[in-house]
């Protein structure tokens, strides 16, 4: 065996000892984050190279968002497109569906419950185990990348049954969750709390629709290491009681700005639901300020065909596909002071990576307030 | 000079100044990926840089491809020397330090974070899963 594939079971041995695992097992998913050249770097690019030049995936392996849509003018620099379509054709010499999206779970058939895979994308991995019932634990870009290699990931934590059951519960009482905003923000303190791999919301309904459900994940995955949430009236040992002041505390912190100059929706990919529900609220008025929508390619196709994606356009909203929100090189502070979004991880990264102003608020009230 | 054992979770033996984060690293959005310098001014590290030191921490959280920056910074020589996690070791940390060949351990009893703390510099050997405490 070649030395890419000794460096993928170093890697395996090594998160297999940080999770105290007994040995490997086959895994039948991978999902590989490290596709924008923002967030990997030229380092990221010469590194995939290498190892596609040995490499082919031994198992289904879909990737993230990368930095720009592919149908659309590039207003980039020469620099970003050529490194940027150097990682694409890494990926897809090694085998990789060219799938371009934070949100595998929407768009590809689904393993049966308790399948282990591999998943990267941290919203990614928190949604299928604690919605889908995949086995994952929440996996690093280059761990992830070794599973795809070798077609295995450590029998540990999340992968195994009784490793599931949070063992502290957050209880969040009196405090209104509502919208999809209050749902990230949840997810978004509990990250922060969260010490185990599993953690339960005890106050929250079991039943989540799709879009809160993508909410909580991914503001989860934003602020901590845990992989996974349970919600509803299960028992757990201890608890944590989360109060309005910890919500403002936490609205505070990710909302910089009362108003901005851009709207984008993502962080995740939207799906057919949240397109669905944005084209109600917008019932035909217009935005009033450039709205950018980030959502995979296969959800923009599928919305395009049932008429939904015109519709949704005709507020003058634009699509975005390939890519997201997270570490965009579309939105920066030369072009951009401050965005306006409803994704707690999208204002988090627009914040802390891409360092713009960010207005927090939810979908109803931007559609309210700016169209 | 204080001993403390730890788990040896990517081997290597590194002796270097101390710098501890009394709080989770998110590598992609608190760490500058030049120079290892922490940019996140809410961070009580701000403005220093973890680059040949040994960067002792909670744990790392958010961001999975927060791997590649360590890598990234690995192969611009502003790496730490080794990370010694406190609390637990975590799959991105595991998984940056195995590619990037950076020793990496974590404490047995987080208690031991108190010894580390007094430290002007530490000598991680992995291969022995100690780390000598040089006191201030």
């Amino acid at each position: 065996m070649g030395e890419i594939y000794a460096s993928a079971y170093r890697v395996l041995l090594a998160i297999g000892q940080a999770t105290e695992a007994e040995k490997l097992v086959p895994i039948e998913w991978a999902h590989v984050s490290g596709v924008n050249y923002n967030t990997i770097g030229d380092a990221g690019v010469d590194f995939l190279q290498e190892v596609s030049k040995e490499v082919r995936f031994k198992v289904r392996t879909t990737i993230n968002p990368m930095g720009f849509d592919r149908t659309k003018p590039v207003t980039l620099s020469k620099n970003f497109l050529s490194k940027q379509m150097q990682i694409v054709e890494s990926y897809r010499r090694m085998g990789a569906i060219q799938s371009f999206s934070c949100t595998p779970y929407e768009i590809f058939n689904l393993p049966k419950r308790g399948t282990p895979v591999s998943f990267a994308e941290s919203s990614a991995a928190v949604f299928s185990n604690s919605f889908l019932g995949l086995m994952t634990n929440k996996e690093s870009a280059l761990s992830a990348l070794a599973s795809a290699i070798t077609g295995k990931s450590p029998y540990s934590d999340l992968r195994i049954e009784e490793s599931r059951s949070p063992r502290v519960a957050v209880k969040h009482g009196g405090v209104a969750i509502n919208t999809e905003t209050d749902y990230g923000l949840l997810g978004y303190i509990a990250g922060k709390i969260a010490k185990d791999s599993c953690i339960a919301f005890s106050d929250l309904k079991s039943e989540m629709e799709m879009m809160p459900a993508k909410a909580i994940s991914s503001g989860l995955g934003t602020s901590g290491s845990c992989g996974m949430f349970t919600a509803g009236s299960e028992q757990a040992g201890d608890s944590v009681a989360i109060d309005e002041e910890e919500m403002t505390r936490a609205k505070d912190e990710l909302s910089t700005d009362e108003d901005g100059d851009l709207i984008l929706f993502g962080s995740p990919q939207l799906g057919l639901s949240e397109l669905a529900y944005l084209h109600d609220l917008i019932a035909g008025r217009k935005f009033d300020k450039r709205c950018i929508i980030f959502c995979s390619r296969y959800v923009h196709d599928q919305a395009r065909k049932i008429g939904l994606a015109a519709k949704v356009e005709s507020s003058g909203a634009e699509f975005m596909c390939d890519s997201c929100m997270c570490l965009s090189p579309l939105i920066t502070r030369d072009n951009t002071d401050s965005i306006i979004t409803n994704s707690v991880k999208g204002a988090y990264y627009m914040k802390n990576s891409n360092r713009v102003g960010v207005a927090l608020k939810d979908m109803k009230t931007i559609v309210r307030t700016y169209s | 000079m204080n001993k403390i054992k730890c788990i040896c979770i990517v081997k290597g033996f590194a002796e270097g100044e101390t710098l501890i984060s009394n709080t989770p690293i998110n590598f992609l959005t608190m760490i500058d990926a030049e120079n290892g310098e922490f940019k996140d001014l809410n961070h009580h590290l701000y403005g220093r840089t973890f680059r040949d030191k040994i960067f002792v921490f909670p744990y790392s959280v958010g961001s999975s491809v927060g791997a590649y920056v360590l890598y990234s910074l690995k192969k611009k020589s502003a790496a730490p020397l080794a990370v010694v996690c406190s609390s637990k070791m975590d799959i991105t940390t595991a998984s940056a330090c195995a590619i990037s060949n950076i020793p990496a351990v974590h404490l047995t009893h987080t208690s031991s974070i108190d010894a580390l703390r007094n430290s002007r510099a530490l000598n991680v050997d992995g291969e022995r899963e100690q780390i000598l405490v040089y006191p201030n």
